[in-house]
């Protein structure tokens, strides 16, 4: 089960600022209400890794984990994030092994959807990957990539997950 | 020779998220560039007011088309386009103002300030409208019958023709796609007045293409704009050349003294930046009894759009490859490229080859079918042997193409009978293709040339500078690999300067394929040109010949002595405080061919040419026409790979490309105003849409390129489309010639379809108000109501002023009875909608903060989720589950959308989530939007999949919540609280019309109930949509209750996606009551609900698809209650 962690219980712009822990540290950042958690990454964190490609919930390029779960930032609101972020640069040393893989197999080209890919297989890799190849390809589902056809991003994730 | 799988030298930083993109470049002082856009396709500027923007909190500069200096692009020569219209418009969408401010919200509101009187005038949204008898010229001063450019082609012998016996012609169109790069265009231009240099970030393959233009556009020298090194997140051709927003972003700049940028939403990406031309290849084959193509005639088609841009390259390079493919005698191509007012298309993967090879590669396996020949013998008895010389003067080198289909033979397992599906209505077929491309089309003296500067420094560190750009075609790994082979280093040791057009050599960009063969070819002359330096320096310093010098491991060894790469660097007469560095240009040895919009692009176009064949298995329901690819075996002759890691991804990626091409990608337009503006809509294959493909590199070295190499990023998307027509033809019998292959084609295709009609409509009173409506819409209705309804006004949509995440219910009820209050689930839909005007709440109340709400109870039976319960959390909740109803709960929970999404949606978002119209949802001032005064776009736009086909009112769209659909089967019921206390609603009662609720003010759904006695009957749910996330275009969910003898006592079969809110087909209700359902009573349940319906006039296959989906389902609920979901596209 997810840690809810009780920073703020409302929002409102008299009260100031925004507190998200993001890759393990704690900030307080300053935040109109409707602001999506992807631009705070991006704009007041300097996070530039997850990318927006659709701004509308549909393409995973913008993935981050939320309380250890993938959700599209360019659709969550930051006043509601209250468990800690993690995005792709957070989790460089823990996904070493997954982007070797892709490297070695050819699970990225122009490297715009890699990041919400590789922070998508991070979670899944935590749980423990699907048996069922079709079952994994629909899991990945939710990440869109243009350029590769998907077929090595998705042998690098079976590479790394099986013990 | 083969060479080693390296990692891509970018490797890290592009999976790790710290490559920088054009769009993530932050600079100090930046400005917020904004567009202002014509919403018609064709008016007259009467006046442009732009003095109040101008005078606008923030704003630094607005320029409009007068402003700028009276230029045109170059784009392939023909110079028709220029920056903003001045005075006339010609596609809706067309740049007419631009202005930068400091921040975006600042920028909009200037935008909004603009005052623009428009004359609307007649317009051309079609190719068909435009070369009809009398149709208004999209540019009267240049083309009145609107043919832009035109070009009669004849190759070979024209008297081949009559020594042919047989002929067939067919008629083959490709629907216009989107290159849909994940990364939307954007432009950061800073102009840097001390030093007269403009520089630019923007994503592009070909820098210096971009630097050209812009600076000729700005009447600046070449070299004054310097395109800078960022990652570049795809291209496909829709960068090789300008697009509309690079020179503003510039003059913005140079206005302001300030860095600007211009950065595309995906909406206007997919509507206002460049796309792929639609195209028509009329071709006939003239042939003999034994299946020998002598002469091909051929006519091609291609829709400019408003201005030329890509059109006339399109044409012509189909044109030409439409004369070149197979050992032809003669043939004979017309092509044209016509102006419509839609948005102009440009350079796109392949450039009209993978049209002619649809056209050309259908045909063939259609004559294989006349004469009894298999496709394979048919097509290795028509091959260009190695040694040959086309028609139109290609000369083939090498070939491979046999054993191209060959391999595509065994590994397919072509000759065996395709195992039968587990139900008669699924069918499977396999089919081939082959391609052949140019390696580089040598077109100009500058398309066939590049740079290259190596320098190797004392402490032996290599740099590497070449000015490519890499937007995923692998190219930095080609050229990285091939230095590293020759000076025998670790390419990992090469340092990569590349891209930036002041740094680095001129480089032709990428295009027609010509990467490996030029780039790679001049980075491979300059090479071996240092490495020769190197071994005779190194013969010197060893005292032997330079022969007997081998550069490996980074040393040069001769004989018994060693030295390093950079002694000997150092050693050289040439190097320069202890580097030595050389800079080549080096060309391709074949002299250009121009192939303009004239008989021209006769003689030996390319160095090489690539072949390819791509064989499929598809499985193709015949009840819903839905295809689905199985595997592909994707045979290349690429000479020599370089790269083999970089080399199989393009060949994936192109089939991956190219099943959507084949399958469901097309741009869509209502009267010229783009409506498909996003991923749901625009149906690219997801991870589970694209099947294992087996990639197979045959062939041997070719001479012209370098260490052997071929092409192969373009010709790997060629054949795809045609090996799957051929093999949907092999499944079904049925030839469908016009892509993309949807389920609706499918189904009008098959000779047996199930014939599922609707009841005269004088037997349907209740229908007949809206008939009459909807004939009266294309006679004037919709054109007055569009024009002249009056709209309800359309305020901004207000900021939010505070988010609440109230931990009670009661708090949650008290804030939401607030004016302006709403509740948020997930966000998913509201977000979205919020920024497409359909939502506009001050204050926003967070449910998932409540506990209340949360829950999952299971208690004498009774299944019951707290309303904030997220889709995936349910899903796990039911992943252990045995009851029927419960599992037919978790397989529609595994449909919907995607995980993402079901991580953060919540079960009462999910069933309140507005409609999805896809004309509703891209701004257009609907009915929904803008009340009774507006018309409804679906009626006479393109409502063959999302619409209704029963009992729709003003409104034709549908509820897309599938969780809606089997909760009303399940006969769910709903807990309602508000400030009148608390209530039950049923399922069936909530939705009142499309995406349209019973909620009152102030009220929401706090739980959904699930009886015990429903959870244990026999449930389905199937569901057919364009791709795995989509929203259904039809899905069924069903729930039957047996008695003792077999006998059917309740009956619940809800079908989504074919009336406004989830329908109950109780006419098939009817049809099973008190029934042991065998297949018979099925099969006439699957049908008896369709004569109730009203259709629109292109979406009555609905009918046939809804009533085979709903068979299946039936099917699946009574046999065992393992729930179905219906194959998908």
């Amino acid at each position: 089960m997810s840690v809810v962690t009780l920073f703020t219980t409302s929002f409102r712009p008299e009260m100031g600022a925004l507190v998200l822990t993001v890759n393990g540290e704690t900030r307080q950042i300053d935040a109109a209400p409707d602001a999506v958690l992807l631009d705070v990454l991006r704009d007041d964190l300097g996070l530039t890794g997850a990318k927006e490609a659709c701004g509308r919930g549909e393409c995973g390029a913008c993935t981050v984990l939320v309380g250890g779960r993938s959700v599209l930032s360019c659709v969550t609101l930051a006043a509601v994030v209250n468990e800690p972020v993690e995005t792709v640069e957070g989790l460089a040393s823990e996904s070493l092994q997954l982007r070797e893989a892709m490297a070695d197999l050819g699970g990225f080209q122009c490297g715009y959807c890699t990041a919400g890919m590789v922070v998508r297989a991070t979670e899944l890799l935590r749980g423990g990957l699907p048996k069922d190849d079709d079952a994994l390809a629909h899991a990945m589902a939710g990440n869109l990539c243009r350029c590769t056809g998907y077929r090595a991003i998705l042998a690098a994730v079976r590479r790394v997950g099986q013990p | 020779m083969t060479f080693a799988r390296i990692r891509h030298p970018e490797w890290e930083s592009r999976t790790t998220g710290q490559m920088d993109y054009a769009r993530d470049i932050k600079l100090k002082d930046l400005l917020v560039g904004k567009v202002l856009r014509c919403p018609y396709p064709a008016a007259r500027i009467v006046q442009l007011d732009v003095e109040a923007a101008r005078g606008a909190p923030g704003v630094l500069a607005v320029l409009v088309g007068t402003d700028l200096p009276d230029r045109n692009y170059l784009d392939y020569g023909q110079a028709d386009r220029p920056s903003m219209a001045r005075e006339r418009v010609v596609w809706a969408g067309q740049e007419v103002a631009v202005l930068a401010a400091e921040t975006e919200e600042q920028a909009l509101a200037a935008l909004a300030l603009i005052r623009v009187t428009w004359e609307r005038l007649p317009h051309v949204t079609s190719v068909a409208q435009a070369l009809a008898v009398g149709a208004p010229a999209v540019h009267p001063d240049r083309a009145l019958d609107n043919v832009a450019t035109q070009a009669s082609r004849s190759f070979g012998d024209p008297a081949s023709r009559g020594a042919a016996t047989r002929h067939m012609s067919a008629a083959y169109g490709c629907g216009p796609q989107h290159h849909a790069c994940m990364e939307p265009h954007s432009a950061l231009a800073q102009w840097d007045a001390a030093n007269g240099t403009l520089n630019l970030w923007t994503p592009t393959q070909s820098p210096r293409n971009i630097a050209a233009e812009i600076a000729q556009m700005l009447g600046l020298a070449p070299a004054q704009v310097r395109l800078r090194r960022s990652g570049v997140g795809g291209d496909f051709g829709s960068r090789v050349k300008a697009g509309d927003i690079e020179v503003l972003a510039a003059h913005l700049s140079m206005k302001t003294d300030r860095p600007v940028a211009i950065r595309l939403s995906r909406a206007e990406d997919f509507a206002y930046a460049k796309r792929q031309h639609e195209t028509w290849v009329d071709v006939t084959s003239h042939y003999t009894d034994e299946g020998r193509i002598l002469f091909r005639e051929g006519r091609v088609t291609v829709d400019n759009g408003a201005f030329i841009q890509g059109g006339s390259n399109q044409m012509n390079y189909c044109s030409i490859l439409l004369g070149s493919h197979y050992r032809l005698a003669g043939a004979q191509i017309e092509g044209r490229s016509v102006y419509t007012n839609l948005r102009p298309g440009g350079a796109f993967r392949g450039a009209g080859g993978p049209q002619a090879i649809f056209a050309i590669e259908s045909q063939m396996d259609e004559i294989a079918a006349q004469l009894g020949v298999d496709p394979i013998e048919l097509r290795k008895r028509n091959l260009l042997p190695s040694g040959s010389e086309t028609i139109t003067g290609w000369k083939i080198a090498t070939t491979a193409a046999a054993d191209c289909l060959d391999e595509v033979r065994r590994r397919l397992d072509w000759d065996s009978a395709r195992a039968p599906g587990a139900n008669p209505d699924v069918v499977r077929g396999v089919g081939v293709a082959l391609a052949m491309h140019v390696s580089g089309a040598i077109v100009t003296p500058a398309t066939g040339k590049a740079g290259a500067v190596i320098e190797i420094g004392q402490n032996g560190g290599v740099i590497l500078a070449s000015g490519c750009a890499d937007p995923g075609t692998g190219e930095y790994a080609v050229i990285v690999q091939l230095c590293a082979n020759v000076l025998g280093i670790d390419p990992g040791d090469i340092e990569l300067r590349a891209m930036d057009t002041a740094t680095t050599p001129f480089d032709p960009g990428a295009g027609s394929s010509r990467g490996t063969m030029v780039t790679g070819g001049a980075i491979l002359a300059a090479s071996r040109e240092i490495a020769e330096e190197l071994r005779s320096q190194a013969a010197e310093m060893a005292g032997c010949s330079a022969q007997d010098v081998v550069l490996s491991g980074g040393s040069a060894r001769a004989g018994a002595k060693e030295f390093t790469l950079g002694e000997v660097a150092a050693a050289h007469p040439l190097a320069s405080g202890g580097t030595l560095r050389i800079e080549r240009e080096t060309a391709v040895s074949i002299p250009p061919v121009p192939m303009t919009h004239t008989d021209s692009g006769h003689g030996h176009l390319s160095p090489a040419y690539a072949f390819a064949a791509h064989g499929v298995e598809v499985e193709v329901d015949r009840a819903t026409g839905a295809v689905r690819v199985l595997r592909v075996v994707a045979v290349h002759d690429a000479g020599t790979v370089i790269n083999p890691v970089g080399a199989e991804g393009q060949v994936v990626g192109g089939v991956a490309m190219g099943l959507g091409m084949a399958l469901g990608e097309q741009l869509l337009w209502q009267d010229g105003r783009p409506h498909v503006t996003g991923f749901a809509d625009y149906a690219i294959p997801r991870a589970d849409g694209v099947p294992p493909v087996e990639v197979v590199f045959v062939g041997a070295a070719d001479p012209a390129g370098p260490m052997g190499a071929k092409s192969i990023s373009e010709v790997a998307l060629m054949p795809v489309a045609a090996a799957v027509a051929n093999a949907v033809a092999n499944a079904t019998g049925v030839r469908l010639r016009d892509l993309p292959m949807t389920p609706d084609k499918v189904l009008a295709g098959l000779a047996d379809r199930p014939r599922t009609h609707p009841a005269p409509i004088w037997r349907r009173p209740e229908h007949w108000w809206s008939a009459a409506v909807r004939q009266a819409y294309p006679r004037g209705l919709f054109a007055a109501l569009d024009r002249y309804g009056p709209s309800r006004s359309t305020s901004k949509v207000p900021s939010i002023a505070s988010v609440e995440r109230p931990e009670k219910i009661e708090s949650a009820l008290a804030l939401l009875a607030r004016p302006g209050a709403a509740p948020l689930g997930g966000g998913t839909d509201l977000l979205p909608a919020r920024s497409q005007g359909l939502a506009a709440p001050e204050h926003l109340v967070q449910l998932a903060g409540c506990n209340d709400l949360r829950g999952i109870e299971d208690r004498d039976g009774v299944l019951a989720f707290g309303a904030a319960v997220t889709l995936a959390d349910a899903q796990a909740y039911l992943s252990r589950a045995t009851l029927p109803g419960d599992r037919a709960l978790a397989a529609t929970l595994d449909a919907i959308a995607t995980p993402q999404i079901r991580n953060m949606a919540t079960l009462a978002g999910n069933l309140c989530q507005q409609n999805r119209c896809w004309f509703l949802r891209s701004g257009m001032n609907c009915f929904k939007r803008g009340g009774v005064g507006r018309p409804c776009y679906a009626v006479t736009g393109d409502h063959r999949y999302f619409h209704s086909v029963v009992d729709a009112g003003r409104c034709q769209s549908v509820t897309p919540s599938d969780l809606a659909t089997m909760l009303t089967a399940l006969d769910a019921e709903f807990v309602i609280r508000g400030p009148k206390g608390q209530h039950v609603l049923s399922a069936t009662a909530f939705h009142t019309g499309p995406g349209e609720n019973a909620l009152r003010p102030g009220e929401i759904v706090t739980a959904l109930r699930i009886s015990a006695a429903a959870r244990c009957d026999r449930a389905a749910f199937g569901k057919l949509s364009l791709s795995s996330d989509g929203f259904a275009i039809v899905s069924a969910a069903v729930r039957l209750r047996l008695d003792a003898d077999g006998r059917v006592q309740t009956a619940r079969i809800v079908l989504g996606g074919v009336a406004p809110t989830p329908w109950r087909a109780a006419p098939s209700e009817e049809r099973l009551l008190a029934q042991v359902p065998l297949e018979t009573d099925i099969a006439a349940a699957a049908d008896a609900w369709t004569t109730r319906a009203h259709p629109l006039r292109d979406n009555e296959w609905k009918l046939a698809a809804g009533a085979g989906l709903l068979k299946r389902v039936l099917s699946q609920a009574l046999d065992d209650s393992r729930t179905v979901n219906a194959a998908e596209t």
